[in-house]
């Protein structure tokens, strides 16, 4: 008589506490690996904007490069690699003058740094402008037969405490 | 004896009860449709962002290919009702709407005219021919979904110089865009690219 008893009030036990929490570990695992998913999505999408911002920002600094060596052609009385082979490291922007070229040492600088200026533009002029998070820096190096200028145009920017880099490359020859 | 024990057990659940269980389940179930909220918007905000990056992308692209390419102008009209700088390549239009804002019109590789501008928020493309043969072509370059909020072109070109023609032309395309939808997805990005001419 007792022994039915007991069957019966063991077949009415509900869950135990350990079971619960196993169970709510299981749901929370899932859950907390579908949330960093999309919390890696996001940030992997933030990153891709600024490289794409980046690899505009890069391109730019080589075509105007490209841009002073068929100026130099042009004026028909400096070489072809006038302002562009001055220093090693330099900075140049949209705005730049013939001539106006300054050396700039390492990324780091101040100088190398972009501002947007009052009509919307990336510059390197920092007076009443607001800063961006990009830094350009531009290298030129000659070739030992000096035949032509390697040009390397990398941008820098920081993110979330992370550095990350966008470098573009080319070769700039005399030939017209 | 059996029959009173199962009445025993039989007893229900009490009202306390009900409402701490009830308590409980309804916390359980807002927490885990809380976070499934803000996944479904991380998601869709990633999804927007990914939409406008192409977009940027493509536009940029086809520009900076198009303005790279372009020719010298030989005539003084290319759209019927725009007067032209003769001798240069490139020329910029003011938005009569809005100061911030220009256009930029040129003879592109195969001789035809562009025009690149914004209108209603989109970046829009013309193109006529150079024959009459080839209609008007009016274009809308990216989604709809995407506001173009400022485009602007910056241009040194040779009549620009006042020491003479002694000038390789460059353009510096300006775009601002963000995603129309609702505030938490929006997302701007501001780019720029300078293209030096190929036209020696």
């Amino acid at each position: 008589m007792s022994n039915v008893r007991h069957q019966i009030l063991n077949v009415k036990n509900g869950f135990s506490l350990i079971e619960l929490i196993v169970c709510l570990f299981i749901i929370n695992l899932g859950m907390i690996g579908v949330l960093s998913l999309v919390l890696q999505n996001i940030k992997v999408e933030s990153t891709n904007k600024n490289a794409l911002i980046a690899s505009q920002l890069a391109q730019e600094g080589l075509e105007l490069v490209r841009n002073q060596r068929d100026n130099n052609w042009l004026s028909g009385t400096v070489v072809w690699t006038n302002n562009i082979d001055n220093f090693p490291t330099y900075i140049i922007d949209y705005s730049y003058k013939s001539g106006a070229v300054t050396g700039v040492g390492e990324i780091d600088d101040e100088k190398t740094k972009l501002y947007i200026n009052k009509d919307g533009y990336y510059t390197h002029e920092s007076t009443s402008n607001s800063p961006t998070i990009f830094s350009r820096l531009i290298s030129a190096i000659v070739s030992d037969k000096g035949d032509y200028l390697d040009i390397k145009s990398k941008v820098y920017w920081k993110e979330r405490g992370r550095d990350y880099n966008y470098e573009a490359e080319v070769y700039l020859y005399d030939w017209k | 004896m059996i029959g009173s024990n199962k009445q025993i057990k039989q007893k229900g659940t009490t009202f306390l009860e009900i409402i701490v269980a009830v308590g409980i389940f309804s916390i359980a179930i807002l927490l885990a449709t809380s976070i499934f909220q803000s996944v479904s918007d991380g998601q869709r905000s990633a999804m927007v962002a990914q939409n406008i990056q192409e977009d940027v992308r493509y536009a940029m692209e086809i520009m900076s290919r198009e303005i790279r390419m372009a020719q010298v102008f030989d005539k003084t009209k290319c759209f019927k009702e725009d007067q032209l700088t003769k001798n240069r390549i490139y020329n910029t239009e003011n938005n009569a709407q809005n100061q911030n804002q220009n256009g930029l019109y040129f003879k592109n590789e195969e001789g035809d005219c562009v025009k690149y501008f914004i209108e209603n928020n989109n970046l829009v493309k013309i193109k006529e021919g150079s024959t009459d043969l080839i209609p008007l072509i009016s274009n809308k370059i990216i989604s709809t979904k995407i506001i173009i909020s400022n485009l602007r072109f910056y241009i040194i070109d040779s009549p620009a110089n006042p020491n003479g023609a002694n000038i390789q032309p460059r353009v510096t395309i300006a775009l601002d865009v963000e995603y129309s939808g609702k505030k938490m997805h929006k997302q701007q990005i501001k780019i720029q690219t300078t293209v030096s001419s190929r036209y020696y």
